[in-house]
């Protein structure tokens, strides 16, 4: 109690040297506050947006994986319905859809691109991937729009493509077959998804099934549950249930498998392999965005430097302030000694003016940090809309902070830590004086 | 003289409050050195790649710029063996290649992506891009190559494509005329630019005007000068000699040459076909007179936005680390000054000037400054030097995730001005921040600072 009033009294005694000091907290302490809940921000949004893209878990036939980026239509999942019922009864399962996804070239009117086709079930991948909320004209796809398409707003733009014109699209089947397929553009949509904004179509799966000849097929299946953090957990489940529809590869599998499997070779005479596996194998979204995520560690990881550094500034300021005091009142110090003081009362003292120091620097830093904070978080700091072009990230062009209580109270328990450390040096000294000797010093 | 001998005795007097102050400013100058260092030396990494994957100036036909992310192969250079003779005798063109980019799908065995496809002369290709350095297995191509390819590595990672695989090449002929076209992969290459590393295929030009129906044209043209930092005056240039040349009269280099976009002649459906898709009204020339100029600063701009943006970020963080640095200097001094306040009274009484105490107090920061600025620069430019050196490793996948052309290892880079503007700039600080505490010391009133306890 004492000790408080002490303390106080002694920041106060010298208030410019006290205010520069604690202005240098506070400074360090805001731009640790704003750095950090605007790397929160940009995190959530980077996390929310491949959430959003990817589902918090994808299926894939097994091999598909490793030969995703070509995106094969000749590893797909069969038995189609069957998966499907057998996810949608798995317990933890929220919502689940499949897709066709496949490349090819979008031609239009004597142009064409390299295009990225995702043939959905337009309600459920709505759900999960908040499609109808990105169609910037026309409308979103419904289950009665056979050969019709939504577009990417880039590749709309870049084309020329109004609605109601027809798209040609030419890729191969599933058994390799060259074929073309025109869409009539009921949609243009901002996805913010790279792939599909600059290049891509969105289509009926059933459309896609029929022209690549994959009926009763998909080659990826979204799953959604409850948390996406739970994703890993998640994917345990959902190849536990998927297990009895997978027949195990021991006994003549390839025969079990034609039997099975009325939809395969249907009319391709030649003696072609079907483009459908038995099996699954399943990523979660942490899997899928790996090296985003690791990018993002990257970040953080610089951030954690400039931080360091702020808050070495920060005690060296405050160490200096405190070493000063000690030698202004080493006679008061050597007084209150001879008064019969312990050294643990100097060294108290002492710290609870560094800890003064560092409570108003860091009060006014948080506060000050959390303003700033705040407003990014309303306002966003908007980066053109042309840069997230150079970046093969799905994002937003407008960043948007994130101010949370627990980073503030953390900054604000940092700061008087911080100062505690600091001031510890000069209250040692202070506490290790010579009674005698401090008496007589000038 | 006297005045520095005298800050020096001031800094030296309290050797810890000096340590700590000076090292502040170190530790702050050493963090802006070294963060100026790596974003020089990335940038100039970027550049020099960008440069190396545009070259100095690109020539168009008209109207193709707007157009270039559709990669159009009917807004072509006609004409181009005469203008390539034209370009490469002008003043100040070092080297000229012509090419041909065009879109399409790459399919190989069972697997398809989406191409970029490049029509290239070889030998001046290479003088400008340097592929051949870049080659990773097999052969760069050579003039006599008909109908051989060179592909990115990573396309041929994910296709598995092997040095002597043929692929097979689905596009829009120059009149829209779906083609397939089979080449042979002679070389696999590694050229740090996301676009050709992850679907590029370099042929031919000769094979390109053929199977485009392109002869003699070609949809840009590459000019490097001496200098990339004059490539604006190299383009304007350009743009005066060829479109005064050309612009006048449209040229008939083609069989079918309209004058203007807006008369449809009698060709209905007069295009070659070939394929099994033909689409409809496309019946002009391929070729459009007239050129449009662009130098690889334009071509990039994005790119340097982006650099920019995050130039501004680092600003920001500098300019808090100088307040800071800066804050520390004013606490320390305005210390100093209160704790030799008899001092002053003294020197006052015995006549000393405000202007000289001003003087001692200035030279005692400065002093500071300068011991600070010193260490911050030299251990900052150590620091930097390392960096220079070793780089700094992002991982092969990093550069998947941004279509900037880039090294993978990013190395800092320390320019001799850099440090002297660090230097300079601690020093200035130190003064800026001791003027306030100096001027305090030199209003004091000798009377009251001799009686001062």
């Amino acid at each position: 109690m004492n000790s408080l009033k002490l303390a106080i009294r002694g920041v106060m005694r010298n208030k410019r040297r006290s205010l520069i000091t604690v202005s240098a907290i506070a400074i360090a302490m805001a731009t640790i506050v704003v750095i950090n809940s605007f790397i929160a921000g940009t995190d959530k949004q980077i996390n929310d947006k491949a959430v959003e893209t990817t589902g918090h878990l994808q299926l894939y036939a097994p091999g598909y994986y490793d030969e995703r980026r070509t995106l094969p239509t000749d590893i797909a999942i069969g038995h189609l319905n069957r998966v499907m019922e057998t996810l949608r009864a798995t317990e933890g399962v929220t919502d689940v859809t499949a897709q066709i996804i496949f490349g090819g070239l979008s031609t239009f009117g004597g142009q064409e691109m390299g295009g990225y086709f995702v043939g959905l079930e337009p309600e459920a991948a709505d759900r999960i991937e908040n499609l109808a909320g990105r169609v910037t004209e026309g409308r979103y796809l419904t289950d009665s729009d056979a050969d019709c398409c939504v577009v990417g707003y880039h590749m709309a733009e870049l084309l020329g493509m109004k609605l109601g014109d027809v798209l040609t699209v030419v890729t191969r089947t599933a058994y390799g077959a060259l074929t073309a397929i025109d869409l009539t553009i009921v949609g243009i949509a901002a996805t913010m998804n790279p792939l599909i904004d600059e290049g891509g179509a969105l289509m009926l799966l059933s459309d896609a099934q029929r022209y690549l000849e994959l009926p009763d097929a998909a080659t990826t299946v979204i799953v959604n549950g409850e948390d996406p953090l739970q994703s890993p957990a998640l994917k345990e489940k959902v190849l536990a249930a998927l297990a009895d529809i997978a027949p195990p590869k021991g006994g003549g599998d390839a025969a079990v498998a034609s039997a099975t499997e009325p939809a395969a070779a249907g009319d391709s005479g030649e003696p072609v392999e079907s483009p459908t596996r038995e099996g699954f194998e399943a990523y979660t979204w942490q899997e899928l965005n790996q090296v985003m995520l690791d990018m993002i560690q990257m970040r953080q990881k610089m951030m954690d430097i400039i931080r360091a550094i702020m808050i070495v500034l920060a005690m060296a300021m405050i160490a200096n302030t405190m070493l000063t005091n000690v030698f202004e009142r080493t006679r008061e110090i050597g007084v209150l000694m001879a008064m019969g003081a312990k050294g643990r009362r100097i060294l108290t003292l002492f710290i609870g003016e560094a800890a003064v120091l560092g409570v108003i620097g860091s009060i006014i830093g948080v506060a000050f940090g959390a303003a700033i904070g705040l407003f990014l978080q309303n306002v966003g700091v908007t980066i053109g809309d042309q840069l997230t072009s150079v970046v093969n990230i799905p994002m937003d062009n407008v960043f948007y902070a994130l101010v949370t209580p627990g980073m503030l109270a953390q900054a604000f328990a940092s700061g008087i830590i911080v100062s505690v450390i600091a001031g510890l040096y000069p209250a040692v000294k202070a506490a290790r004086m010579q009674p005698t000797q401090a008496l007589r010093f000038l | 003289m006297n005045n520095l001998k005298l800050a020096i005795r001031g800094v030296t007097r309290n050797k810890r409050r000096t340590l700590i102050t000076a090292g502040a400013i170190a530790l702050a100058l050493t963090a802006m050195i070294v963060m100026n260092a790596f974003m020089d030396g990335s940038t100039k990494q970027t550049e020099d790649k960008v440069i190396e994957s545009t070259g100095h100036v690109e020539l168009y036909a008209t109207g193709y710029y707007d157009k270039m992310r559709t990669f159009p192969t009917d807004i072509a250079i006609g004409d181009l063996d005469k203008t390539m003779v034209e370009i490469r005798g002008m003043d100040g063109v070092t080297d000229a290649t012509a090419r041909i980019t065009f879109g399409g799908l790459t399919v190989h065995g069972n697997d398809e992506i989406a191409g970029l496809f490049m029509g290239i002369e070889p030998e001046s290709a290479d003088r400008v891009h340097h592929f051949a350095d870049q080659v990773q297995t097999g052969r760069y191509l050579t003039p006599d190559d008909r109908d051989a390819c060179n592909v990115g590595y990573r396309m041929a990672e994910l296709l598995h494509i092997e040095v002597g695989d043929t692929l097979t090449v689905v596009t829009q002929t120059a009149y829209g005329a779906l083609t397939a076209v089979d080449l042979t992969v002679v070389g696999i290459l590694a050229t740090l630019n996301p676009m050709i590393d992850e679907a590029g295929v370099l042929l031919r030009l000769a094979d390109a005007q053929r199977h485009l129906e392109l002869p003699d044209a070609a949809t840009s043209i590459i000019v490097n000068g001496e200098d990339p930092g004059k490539a604006e005056k190299l383009r304007d240039d350009l743009l005066a000699t060829l479109n005064a040349g050309v612009k006048p009269e449209p040229k008939p280099t083609e069989s079918v040459a309209p004058a203007d976009d807006e008369e449809v002649p009698l060709f209905a459906e007069g295009a070659p076909t070939g394929g099994f898709a033909v689409p409809k009204e496309q019946v002009e020339a391929p070729t459009k007179a007239g050129f449009e100029g662009y130098t690889w600063y334009q071509l990039n701009y994005l790119i340097f936005e982006l650099l920019d943006f995050k130039n501004q970020i680092m600003d920001i963080i500098r300019a808090i680390m100088v307040i800071l640095a800066a804050a520390m200097i004013v606490n320390t001094m305005l210390t100093n000054v209160f704790e030799r306040t008899r001092e002053i009274g003294v020197l006052m009484a015995m006549g000393a000037k405000g202007r000289q105490i001003l003087g001692i107090f200035l030279g005692e920061a400065t002093t500071l400054g300068a011991i600070g600025s010193l260490a911050g620069v030299i251990l900052g430019g150590a620091f930097g030097l390392v960096l220079q050196n070793v780089g700094i490793d992002l991982g092969d996948q990093f550069t998947t995730l941004i279509k900037i052309p880039m090294d993978r290892v990013l190395y800092a880079l320390v320019r001799p001005m850099m440090l002297i503007n660090a230097f300079g700039l601690g020093l200035f600080i130190s003064i800026l921040a001791g003027l306030y505490p100096a001027a305090k010391a030199a209003r004091m009133q000798p009377t009251k600072a001799l009686r001062y306890n």
